[in-house]
């Protein structure tokens, strides 16, 4: 479970976030939807740690995060916006550094077994990366975060830059890791991406949470239309 | 060419804000005013040494003890390296081929004392030097300021709306370019300027009879046209390359292999090809060719003997007692020329076999640039070998001439500068002229560089040709 | 999380060609380095063997002289006291630090008359060669692995940047300990690496096993510049400026401490010594007071207070040609020590000048580690300088054995305790790596500092 209380954040005096609260339960995946600028990466890497809030905080089942805290970094995967790996190491090698990175240690077969459920195709596995398409990267970056085996995935932007194909590949994988109990947390600009996917939707606008509705509520035309309102 | 200047106008201002560059630029200033004033300090010390010396020198020739012409032709002179204002800027091989020279009857000394022997492994990583910041830091520096002149617009995007203006790729290079020699130009006329205005302050109306600003002048020159080469070379290859980091790698790569390997591997590859005969070598040649000469001590030997008798017999006469003059000082010129013929042949082979191994690195200017600058700069700044050799020839003719005239003294029966023993008074040091050196000219001094005038002519007529003709052929995408 | 690290930096490192193609030109740099050394070597001994002919010619052309001469005259002749040479020779690890050995003369005749001090040169060179420099061994090392650890090491951190895996990595590990995982490794590959070279290098120069403690010495001051110029990039990485900004720190601080840094110590220290070398030739002429001018008195007083004199015994012949024979051989001993000062002055002067050098060793490393070199491959000043004292000695004591052999008939039974000069050894000992604590310690300082730093 992800809970952000009152979340603030200043880059000297400009203030990127304005008291955010929002709270993600397990099985739910919730869409952060904004113009750029609105906050939506900023929320994210306060999330993951990767800066200290001005004020408010977030909690990962229970615990407080805190740069450079260990705990709640285990607890928690990442997808990026753009996934580069490491060019020179096939898919399987990438997933075993990153796996053994975060202290897993899995056999080949399980390895390829987590692959094949980020459906990435067999004979890719001993590519090198640096020859693989974005959706492909995109789906060894989704086997890194399932083989974390973290109740609480981030991903900022993943389907910028992927096919509709790939997309729905990807939302598929989505759906099915929050059927698994995972609380995920996604920041897009893909409106129609976000109702099919997402549990809630909320609409951020200049570091503020304005609107938050299940995602059961809405269409994506009518999502629309409120977002270009808001934003 | 408005579209020129607003391309460098904007580089200029980039460049201005860029807090490292400023950095970098500051800390260049720092370095190079201590450089100028620590070499001119120290040229100043040497030039104060050298009069001192010299003096000395002179007064105990004039003053030495009466001594007959010969035992003074033993006695000999102690000449001096004169100190040049250019060794400031660049010392040059001076570390190694010393500055004072024993000048004496019968031996050529032309293996001076060097200031380099005798020293801690200190002195082989070179003296603080202007050459030193010129030839290796600036160089480096034009290396990181200018590496992402282009490669950051397409990195960022905007290379392909630059071009979409209308600009073409190589109006962009040759901006850049142009606006990045302008910096390390007038850097160097920065610099020139202050060791000009130290030179003219040492030497208020003493006048320039050296050329000392002329070759300041040429060297600053040299080194713009290295920078300029070096600009427009790194942003061409800027404009070329798409990954920062592996042009970074490649361009310290060359950086390196042009200003440290090759360099010393010319020179080992030099000393191998020719290599130098040791010094038991060289003084055995002499002395088993010397017993086939005259020698002016041993009247025994059957060429004084031949000798003898034809003065003997141009003269007229049947004993050396009645010849006019003392047949001593005659058989000492004999032995001394027989000598300096032998001696001119020995050097001059030391001498050639010294200008084989230097023709490697001479040649290998055409594959770097950098040895063209670096042989040039010396010859600019009177500190290469040659004007070294110069030198040596200057010592070996005041040497003969001063030997020569003692042997004629030698030789009269009478002079007005013996007294009633035959030993020289004072009044013949008195009127004998001292050593002075006379520095060759600037044109004298290039004219040993014909490879390096040409190699560097080629290389700047390269990049340009690459800059005029290759730019527009770059690939953007 | 290193055997992780270690394994995957090493896939990657021997897949990337341009790491691949540094290490092939450092090795073939460490190859050609070792053989140009080995060149030199072999031409000083050459030259030496040379001189040994030289000797073994004239001491033949003396027993062949001595077995012509009547009976009465070859029974005064009890020893050969022609020509002896010292020789400076190369050790087994010259070939691998030149130092100053091609500036240095390496063989002296020692007969009495001529001043050890005034051999200027034993070989002839090239100054422009001389400008170049040599490259050896300790070249390559002090110049060219730090370029090599900067190429390793500068962007450990950038390039998870650059390839955007940095922010992945964060979530799965402490990066801080990650970028020292990745840092420790690349040090362990060029501490291997120069081991490689290193032994490669004793191989071919044939260093035999018994100096087993030089090439520890030589090794491990090779490690310790290795580990200096880790400690440097680890502390540049953790600024997290970026991979150029990190290039170009390192870039700089490469110009700094080796080439900046030295000239500017060199400059600081040294002075020109053209004085001390004309009252050399001042004195060469005779423009100096010379003993044999020296009265009686003055004679015996100057001679007791030489500090190598010997104790002259009684004159038990007192002759007038042993009473000459005796002022002559004091007087001789007398203008030794006065030519002689003159030079050892100016050794001492230099000498003086590398001790102050020394004390710079903690901004100086580069000169710290090559001057450690040179004193295991004994050809630093300090070497040269024992040398020349030795020979200083070594004529000393000749002069004295000689002037006993020929003036003294009670003498006979020490005619064969010839002096004979010993090869100085080099410097192997702690004192050679105690001279690098100061590198030591500023590397444990830079590590720490850079461990304090948060990413």
């Amino acid at each position: 479970m992800l809970q952000i209380d009152n979340l603030t954040k200043y880059y000297g005096d400009y203030q990127a976030l304005k008291g955010i609260n929002l709270r993600v339960d397990q099985g739910e995946v919730f869409c952060l939807l904004g113009q750029n600028g609105a906050g939506k990466s900023t929320t994210i890497n306060l999330a993951l740690g990767f800066l200290s809030p001005s004020s408010g905080r977030v909690l990962v089942n229970g615990f407080e995060v805190k740069p450079g805290d260990d705990r709640t970094r285990r607890m928690m995967a990442y997808i990026p916006e753009v996934v580069m790996l490491y060019g020179k190491l096939t898919a399987i090698e990438n997933l075993d550094y990153f796996s053994r990175l975060a202290g897993f240690r899995y056999g080949r077969k399980e390895l390829e077994a987590l692959l094949l459920e980020a459906d990435l195709q067999e004979g890719a596995f001993d590519r090198y990366v640096g020859s693989f398409s974005k959706g492909m990267r995109q789906k060894v970056g989704i086997a890194i975060a399932v083989a974390k085996n973290a109740g609480v995935l981030l991903m900022d932007e993943p389907t910028s830059g992927l096919d509709p194909r790939a997309t729905e590949e990807f939302s598929l994988l989505v759906r099915q890791l929050s059927q698994r109990g995972k609380a995920i947390l996604i920041a897009t600009h893909d409106i129609f991406n976000a109702v099919s996917i997402a549990t809630r939707i909320g609409i951020m606008r200049s570091g503020e949470l304005l609107h938050v509705q299940p995602a059961s509520e809405v269409s994506a035309e009518s999502l629309l239309k409120l977002y270009l309102e808001t934003v | 060419m408005k579209v020129l200047i607003t391309i460098m106008r904007l580089e200029l201002l980039q460049l201005w804000r860029d807090g490292t560059s400023r950095v970098l630029g500051l800390l260049l200033l720092v370095l190079t005013v201590y450089a100028v004033g620590s070499s001119t300090s120290g040229y100043s010390e040497a030039e104060r040494e050298h009069h001192q010396l010299t003096e000395t020198a002179r007064d105990k020739m004039v003053h030495q003890k009466p001594a007959s012409p010969h035992m003074a032709g033993h006695y000999g002179h102690i000449a001096f390296k004169p100190a040049t204002f250019l060794q400031a800027v660049d010392p040059g091989v001076n570390v190694f081929t010393g500055t004072t020279v024993r000048v004496e009857a019968h031996t050529q000394n032309r293996d001076v004392f060097a200031p380099a022997a005798g020293r801690s492994s200190l002195g082989r990583f070179g003296e603080f030097s202007f050459s030193l910041l010129l030839q290796v830091v600036v160089p480096l520096l034009i290396l990181f300021t200018c590496y992402r002149s282009i490669l950051a617009d397409r990195a960022n995007g905007s290379l392909k709306i630059l071009l979409c203006q209308g600009i073409s790729m190589r109006m962009l290079v040759l901006g850049r370019a142009s606006a990045y020699s302008g910096v390390f130009v007038g850097y160097l006329l920065l610099a020139a300027a202050g060791y000009g205005a130290v030179f003219l302050l040492r030497h208020e109306g003493a006048g320039d009879g050296d050329g000392i600003l002329l070759r300041l002048l040429a060297l600053v020159l040299l080194y713009a046209l290295y920078y300029m080469l070096l600009v427009g070379s790194v942003v061409f290859a800027s404009a070329l390359s798409r990954d920062a980091s592996g042009l970074l790698a490649g361009l310290l790569a060359v950086w390196l292999i042009i200003t440290i390997i090759l360099p010393k591997a010319a020179a080992n590859i030099g000393e191998q090809h020719a290599p130098l005969p040791t010094s038991l070598e060289f003084a055995e040649g002499i002395s088993s060719r010397k017993g086939d000469g005259i020698n002016g001590h041993d009247r025994s030997n059957p060429h004084t003997v031949a000798f003898i008798d034809s003065v003997k017999r141009a003269y007229g006469v049947d004993s050396v007692e009645a010849l006019p003059v003392k047949i001593g000082g005659l058989l000492m010129q004999a032995d001394e020329d027989y000598n300096n013929r032998l001696y001119d042949e020995a050097l001059g082979g030391i001498e050639a076999i010294i200008a084989r191994q230097n023709r490697i690195g001479s040649l290998s200017a055409y594959l770097n640039p950098f040895m063209a600058v670096r042989n040039l700069s010396m010859a600019l700044a009177g500190t290469d070998m040659h004007q070294h050799f110069h030198f040596t020839e200057s010592v070996e003719l005041y040497r003969r001439e001063l030997v020569a005239t003692l042997n004629a003294q030698d030789a009269l029966r009478e002079s007005a500068y013996k007294d009633g023993k035959g030993k020289l008074t004072g009044r013949f040091w008195e009127s004998s002229a001292d050593f002075e050196y006379a520095p060759p000219s600037l044109s004298w001094s290039l004219g040993y560089y014909v490879h390096e005038l040409v190699a560097l002519s080629l290389w700047c007529f390269l990049v340009f040709f690459m800059i005029y003709f290759l730019s527009n052929k770059i690939r953007v995408s | 999380m290193n055997s992780t690290v270690f394994t995957y930096q090493f896939r990657l490192l021997v897949r990337n060609r341009l790491f691949l193609l540094c290490l092939l030109a450092l090795l073939g740099a460490g190859i050609y380095s070792t053989y140009y050394g080995r060149h030199f070597v072999e031409g000083q001994q050459r030259v030496l063997a040379g001189m040994d002919s030289v000797v073994q010619d004239r001491y033949e052309s003396y027993q062949a002289y001595r077995s012509g001469l009547p009976d009465s005259l070859r029974s005064d002749i009890r020893a050969y006291a022609g020509l002896y040479v010292t020789a400076y020779a190369p050790t087994a690890f010259t070939a691998l630090a030149i130092g100053q050995k091609d500036n240095y003369p390496f063989y002296h005749e020692v007969n009495g008359l001529k001043n050890i001090y005034e051999v200027d040169t034993t070989t002839i060179k090239n100054p422009a060669k001389q400008l170049a420099g040599n490259f050896d061994l300790s070249f390559v090392i002090v110049y060219l692995f730090p370029l090599f650890v900067i190429v390793l090491g500068y962007n450990v951190l950038s390039e998870e940047q650059d390839q955007h895996t940095f922010s992945l990595l964060a979530v799965q590990t402490d990066i801080g300990r990650l970028v020292r995982s990745k840092l420790f490794f690349r040090l362990l590959v060029m501490l291997v690496l120069s081991l490689v070279v290193n032994l490669t290098a004793f191989a071919i120069n044939g260093i035999p096993l018994r100096m087993i403690w030089a090439m520890v010495s030589w090794c491990t001051v090779s490690w310790l510049y290795i580990i200096f110029w880790f400690s440097l990039v680890y502390l540049v990485v953790m600024l997290d400026r970026g991979g150029s900004v990190s290039a170009l720190l390192l870039g700089g601080l490469w110009v700094l401490f080796l080439l900046v840094i030295p000239t500017v110590v060199n400059r600081q220290v040294s002075s020109l010594h053209v004085r001390e070398q004309a009252q050399t030739l001042f004195n060469r002429r005779g423009d100096l007071p010379r003993a044999y001018d020296l009265s009686e008195q003055e004679i015996t007083s100057q001679y007791a207070n030489l500090s190598n004199r010997h104790n002259l015994p009684v004159l038990s012949d007192t002759s007038a040609l042993q009473r000459i024979m005796r002022k002559s051989y004091m007087v001789g001993r007398i203008q030794a020590d006065w030519d002689n000062r003159l030079g050892r002055n100016a050794l001492e002067a230099t000498f003086r000048e590398y001790q102050r050098a020394l004390d710079y060793n903690w901004v100086n490393p580069a000169f710290a580690v090559q001057q450690c070199f040179n004193q295991i491959g004994n050809t630093e000043i300090v070497n040269y300088r024992d040398y020349m004292l030795a020979v200083e000695h070594f004529e000393n004591e000749r002069a004295y054995w000689l002037y006993r052999l020929w003036n003294d008939p009670l003498f006979d039974g020490e005619k064969d305790l010839t002096p004979k000069f010993t090869q100085i050894e080099s410097h192997i000992s702690i004192r050679t790596i105690r001279k690098l604590w100061s590198l030591l310690f500023i590397s444990i300082g830079l590590w720490l500092i850079a461990i304090t730093r948060k990413l």
